[in-house]
């Protein structure tokens, strides 16, 4: 890649602002709206982006799919609703720091996270963009279950205050997860009788309803989102307060480089995808931290690693579809089918054939990151200005949107019905103490295990020993081992520790 | 007898009743995902059956723990806050129903219409009683869901009465 080749992408691409502007506007509303993903904007408007050259519609496409990941961790942050699967752990943390009105560094550590870590993933895919297209071809089922394993030791993490209920909690949502059609055979398991029933129960009710709607019927409880003894200090908010979460960003620089990496990762194989990455990046960036006990409680590495991650994925989920033609998710799919219907042949020959294509999307992403960071200060300082809002205005609102919301993604009525049930489990569970964030890590990781582990299951001839068949699969069962044990570990030096430090003191 | 001093009266057990609703839940999801997968082949139902187990033997481990609790005093049966006649749980209980009325009248009310009416018996509901925000509100959040899903985003949303009015009137000119 030469020097002159890079400068005149970029310049190509800054003088494409006025498609990449639009979209940005448009992933940020998408993502924001539970129920609205990248996904089903883009397939709306693929007649659009068809329509377009192929440069000006992958300009389109990009800004719009990179800003929707950063516009779902805004209501995460705010009210506790992620707009997007990928920002589901961000609630968190995010959320805490919102009820102790730190809506305002929250909201831009968000921001940081998202713009940073993309930017980083862009610069690290276009330096490596060759050797990372074979990264996939390394992670099998074997290897895939091993990643899925990994997410879902999160749930034993969530459930430390209470290891029973937390486990119920997650082992329920894995039940809800087996709901639906079999992977291998397509027959139909605990459906009910409903023909709605059969892919699955779909994951955007299931989110609305668990996140969305049992808040909402929490804070009806109180006047506003911020706890009434921190409202006059998110009132008294000022520009200083922004650019403290900047300072917090820029603190913790170090975890928004890695965790986007993670990402990247993460975003190259196949089915994985945002929320996967982010619970990975969440869950890992507590069990390396030194002051795990912070996690959960608004403690701003608990926002920044999931939101760097679910950006880092956007850089990696191009890579397959370049490298090997092949999509390793619905985004990766639709971009496909743009660039074939334009006569773009995939490949690992389009590196050498068509750089300019390949670099220039890449540097399109780039374009759209800078553009993002100049969008911090302000949408953050001006965004965080909603949890005033009564909750006697913000509660039917909440509701009645994200009811209709539930409708967007299927276009089933029912499913509206089916987010209003689990908007009562999620608040039954809610007051009784069952994680709500782990029963949803069940339901959105069960069926990609199952499926991994049927296909893994496939191949070894239903023999088990295949799982620990790979190297690389057994590399990633002793991170899982570590996952689990380290913690346990940890707090039992630490119990150790103050044991030693009372009985020194009492002697 | 004399009368229990305020501090010396036995405090009120904490009610564990609400705790036992999602395992419940879990094990009822659990034993028909058994029932109905027996004719399947057990590559079809391996997943759920191996989560399935595992998940009764936790609710029956929570079962045993509050079991315990309750029979040593520490706890009730009873459900507590969860359905107490509380000003707030009437609140919730009023949403609740809203949304359903909703959600079940929409292919004949139609969204714009129905998101109209629930959002201005939602805000009555919790207390708003000027009628200026009730209406502007409502009408403003009606009127965009409208533009931006009906009209722009040609969402397949009910589109009810006012769709059949909008049909008759464009008839009738």
């Amino acid at each position: 890649m030469s020097e002159a080749l890079l400068l005149d992408l970029f310049v190509r691409s800054m003088s494409l602002w006025w498609v990449i502007l639009p979209g940005m506007l448009l992933g940020t509303i998408v993502g924001i709206l539970p129920g609205f993903s990248a996904q089903n904007t883009l397939i709306i408007l693929l007649p659009l982006t068809l329509y377009l050259d192929i440069e000006t519609g992958m300009a389109f496409m990009i800004s719009l799919y990179c800003t929707t990941q950063l516009g779902g961790g805004i209501p995460a942050i705010l009210f506790n609703m992620p707009g997007e699967g990928g920002a589901v752990a961000t609630t968190l943390d995010g959320y805490p720091m919102t009820q102790k009105g730190q809506a305002q560094q929250a909201l831009v550590l968000c921001f940081a996270a998202s713009a940073f870590g993309g930017l980083i993933t862009t610069i690290a895919t276009m330096a490596l963009l060759p050797a990372l297209g074979k990264l996939g071809l390394y992670f099998r089922s074997v290897e895939m279950v091993v990643v899925i394993v990994f997410g879902l030791t999160l749930i034993a993490a969530i459930a430390a205050k209470d290891l029973v209920k937390g486990l119920i909690a997650g082992f329920f949502g894995l039940m809800i997860g087996a709901i639906g059609v079999d992977p291998v055979f397509g027959t139909p398991r605990s459906t009910f009788g409903l023909i709605e029933l059969y892919d699955g129960v779909p994951l955007i009710p299931a989110l609305i309803g668990l996140f969305a709607i049992s808040e909402a019927f929490v804070m009806l409880e109180s006047e506003t989102i911020v706890r009434s003894g921190d409202l006059a200090k998110a009132k008294s908010a000022r520009w200083s307060d922004t650019l403290d979460g900047l300072w917090l960003a820029a603190k913790y620089w170090w975890q928004t480089i890695w965790t986007s990496l993670i990402g990247l990762i993460i975003g190259i194989l196949p089915g994985a995808g945002a929320t996967v990455a982010a619970f990975l990046a969440y869950h890992y960036s507590k069990l390396v931290s030194k002051t795990p006990e912070l996690y959960g409680t608004g403690h701003p590495p608990g926002v920044i690693a999931p939101e760097s991650a679910n950006n880092g994925v956007t850089s990696g989920t191009l890579v397959p579809v370049f490298a090997l033609g092949i999509p390793g998710g619905t985004t990766g799919a639709i971009m496909t089918i743009v660039l074939t219907y334009h006569g773009v042949v995939l490949g690992p020959r389009l590196f050498t054939d068509r750089a300019d294509l390949v670099y220039g999307v890449y540097m399109q992403m780039l374009v759209c990151y800078l553009f993002m960071i100049l969008m911090i200060l302000p949408l953050a300082r001006y965004m965080s200005r909603v949890v005033w809002i009564p909750t006697r205005f913000l509660v039917p609102l909440i509701l009645s949107l994200v009811t209709i919301a539930a409708f967007s993604e299927r276009e089933y009525v029912f499913d509206m019905g089916l987010a209003l049930f689990f908007g009562v489990v999620g608040y039954v569970a809610r007051r009784s103490g069952y994680e709500v964030t782990a029963i949803l890590i069940g339901v959105l990781m069960g069926p990609l295990f199952e499926t991994y582990f049927l296909r893994a299951l496939r191949v070894g001839q239903g023999d088990l020993t295949i799982l620990f068949s790979s190297t690389l699969g057994n590399v990633l069962w002793v991170m899982v081992v570590l996952a689990l044990v380290l913690p346990w570990l940890r707090s039992r030096r630490r119990e150790g520790v103050l044991a030693r430090t009372a009985e020194a003191g009492h002697e | 007898m004399s009368e229990l001093e305020p501090e010396s009266a036995p405090a009120a057990r904490p009610a564990l009743g609400g705790d036992l609703i999602i395992p419940v839940l879990a094990c009822g999801l659990a034993a028909y995902y058994f029932g109905s997968t027996v004719e399947l082949v057990w590559e079809a139902k391996a997943t759920g059956i191996f989560v399935g187990v595992i998940l009764v033997a936790l609710c029956v481990a929570q079962f045993f723990r509050m079991g315990r609790q309750v029979a040593t005093g520490a706890g009730s049966l009873g459900l507590g806050d969860l359905v107490a006649r509380t000003e707030f749980n009437k609140q919730r209980f009023g949403l609740l129903a809203l949304v359903a009325l909703f959600v079940v009248t929409l292919p004949w009310v139609g969204t714009t219409l129905g998101l109209f009416l629930l959002l201005v018996a939602g805000m009555w509901l919790l207390g708003v009683r000027s009628v200026r925000a009730l209406i502007g509100v409502a009408a403003v959040t009606a009127a965009t869901v409208h533009l931006l899903l009906i009209t722009l985003l040609n969402s397949r949303l009910p589109q009810g009465v006012l769709q059949t009015l909008q049909a008759a009137l464009s008839g009738g000119a």
